[in-house]
């Protein structure tokens, strides 16, 4: 499986999404993302890459599109 | 009438994260000249968030007899609907939209010791409201001034909604001393609220259960936050592994880590953990709180004297409060409790004195720090669903939801996320062929699992 279609998997499993949905995908806006559903989708995104988020990044992590951004930085390339 | 809040303070009462501040004179002038078409003894209800209209217009509601019910802005349409019906409001003002809709123009009738009005148990639909008195909230506020010892330099940062006992009860503290409180909507898990903590030295933070395990994820003990004075933590039992880093933590950093237990019934707080103890007692809720006393009752109604032994907590204070209500008529009933209340938490007390909470004698969970009763989410599935039956168990933030119907799983999960307005992670369904039962067809919960 691509790193694009792990991702995807992820927000469909934490909050429901399509893939659609996912890539606008915005805290706070979306559905469930909120606090408690951000800790979840970290703790997901942290197993399905087998990574380990540091604090800024779970605090910059605002969007599908910036996830993908500070994911490049723990060389997962989309 | 006096005042109930004094506002008589030089200071600052409070600081937006928009960076506005509100000295304590320009506070009080706006509690003064909030919507002076609503009379005293009239029946509001406040739909707020961690803003300054929704802070404004609670004081305005205290300082002028007016009766507030608080409730989320971000409330169910259907539910705030069921309120509005039961008890026929004045006005609903709404702190956050800016709007104000007059509702009735009839007299309510309100008891002249009742002051404000909270909901008990999230938002599963019972309407049900626990009555607190002027002089329930002062003994509260007064108990709780002086065990945390909060004087005009604290700055507390908002970190739980005011229409939550524990949130209103740092408010109400903290305006009573003269100190400032950090107003934000932000949650810790958004760069905005740290920024703003650090900018305007914050003081303390008070946390649910689950806003320690989400500052543990974000590796808090890693940050450097030199103002921080006090960590409180209520609204359900906190794991002994997360409450023994928190206490290890504040000791090495020159901190308190403040364990504490109340309910909405007894205003806000009941105990507290003197953080001083905080590492020999792991797993107390500590000791009554100034002018407040406990009991431990056993299934017999006796008094319970020896230590570590289990029974049901009972408290007795000022701030127990006058009771429930579940019908606009209630609101004209005076005192019910006299100063008793049964807490429904089974505890025991250890040689020390100190008390520990073992479990429950109501069905009811408690979800990222609400209040969810089990038997009203069941009986809220099965009237949404109906041809279905349904158990609803489970542990602190993680219920369990039973159904007949294996393909309604996702549907119900998704319901019950949205009508408690709680995350969905919270909630577990799976199927069951049929639920046991006993021969009266009341539901055996303990043989579920």
């Amino acid at each position: 499986m691509g790193n694009l279609e792990k991702y995807l998997g992820v927000f469909e499993s934490v909050f429901g999404l399509s893939a659609a949905e996912a890539e606008t995908a915005v805290f706070k806006s979306t559905r469930q993302w909120d606090s408690v559903g951000h800790v979840n989708l970290m703790t997901n995104i942290e197993e399905a890459f087998d990574i380990s988020l540091e604090p800024d990044d779970i605090l910059d992590f605002r969007s599908f599109a910036m996830g993908k951004e500070i994911l490049s930085k723990y060389g997962i390339a989309f | 009438m006096d005042r109930f809040f004094s506002l008589q303070f030089p200071g600052v009462a409070v600081v937006t994260d928009d960076g506005r501040e509100v000295s304590y004179a320009d506070f009080r002038e706006l509690t003064e000249t909030w919507r002076p078409e609503i009379a005293p003894r009239s029946l509001v209800f406040l739909l707020v968030s961690n803003n300054l209209p929704s802070l404004v217009a609670y004081v305005a509601c205290l300082n002028r007899g007016i009766v507030p019910l608080m409730l989320d802005a971000q409330i169910d349409a259907g539910l705030l609907q069921r309120f509005v019906d039961t008890y026929s409001p004045n006005y609903v003002v709404n702190c956050v939209a800016g709007t104000v809709t007059a509702v009735s123009a009839e007299d309510r009738g309100l008891h002249p010791d009742l002051a404000l009005l909270l909901t008990t148990s999230g938002s599963t639909g019972s309407p049900k409201l626990v009555r607190q008195s002027y002089v329930n909230i002062r003994a509260n506020t007064e108990s709780i001034v002086e065990y945390l010892k909060l004087d005009a330099t604290e700055r507390p940062i908002t970190t739980l909604p005011m229409n939550y006992t524990y949130g209103l009860s740092i408010v109400n503290t903290h305006l009573w001393v003269g100190a400032t409180l950090l107003l934000t909507g932000a949650s810790i898990m958004q760069r905005e609220f740290w920024t703003f903590f650090t900018a305007q030295g914050a003081t303390s933070f008070g946390g649910v259960p689950y806003t320690y395990e989400m500052l543990d994820r974000l590796m808090f003990f890693r940050r450097k936050l030199p103002s921080l004075r006090t960590m409180t933590q209520a609204g359900g039992k906190i794991l002994p592994e997360l409450h023994l880093k928190f206490a290890e933590h504040a000791a090495k950093e020159g901190k308190n880590f403040v364990v504490m237990y109340g309910q909405c019934e007894a205003t806000a707080r009941m105990s507290y953990l003197p953080p001083d103890r905080a590492l020999d007692k792991v797993g107390s809720m500590g000791v009554a709180i100034p002018g407040g006393r406990f009991e431990l009752v056993d299934a017999d109604g006796s008094l319970i004297e020896e230590a570590d032994t289990p029974g049901e907590l009972v408290y007795y204070g000022k701030n127990v409060t006058l009771g429930y209500a579940e019908c606009a008529a209630d609101l004209a009933k005076g005192d019910e409790r006299d100063g008793k209340l049964v807490t429904g938490d089974m505890a025991k007390r250890d040689a020390d004195g100190f008390y520990f909470i073992v479990g429950r004698k109501k069905r009811f969970l408690k979800i990222f720090g609400n209040r969810v009763n089990l038997d009203e989410t069941e009986r809220m599935i099965k009237g949404a669903f109906l041809g279905m039956d349904c158990a609803c168990a489970g542990t602190d933030d993680h219920m369990k939801i039973y159904l007949t119907d294996a393909d309604a799983i996702e549907k119900v999960r998704t319901f019950v996320a949205e009508k408690t307005h709680l995350n969905i992670s919270a909630f577990e369904v799976v199927s069951i062929d049929v639920l046991p039962k006993n021969a009266s067809g009341k539901t055996l919960y303990s043989e579920l699992n």
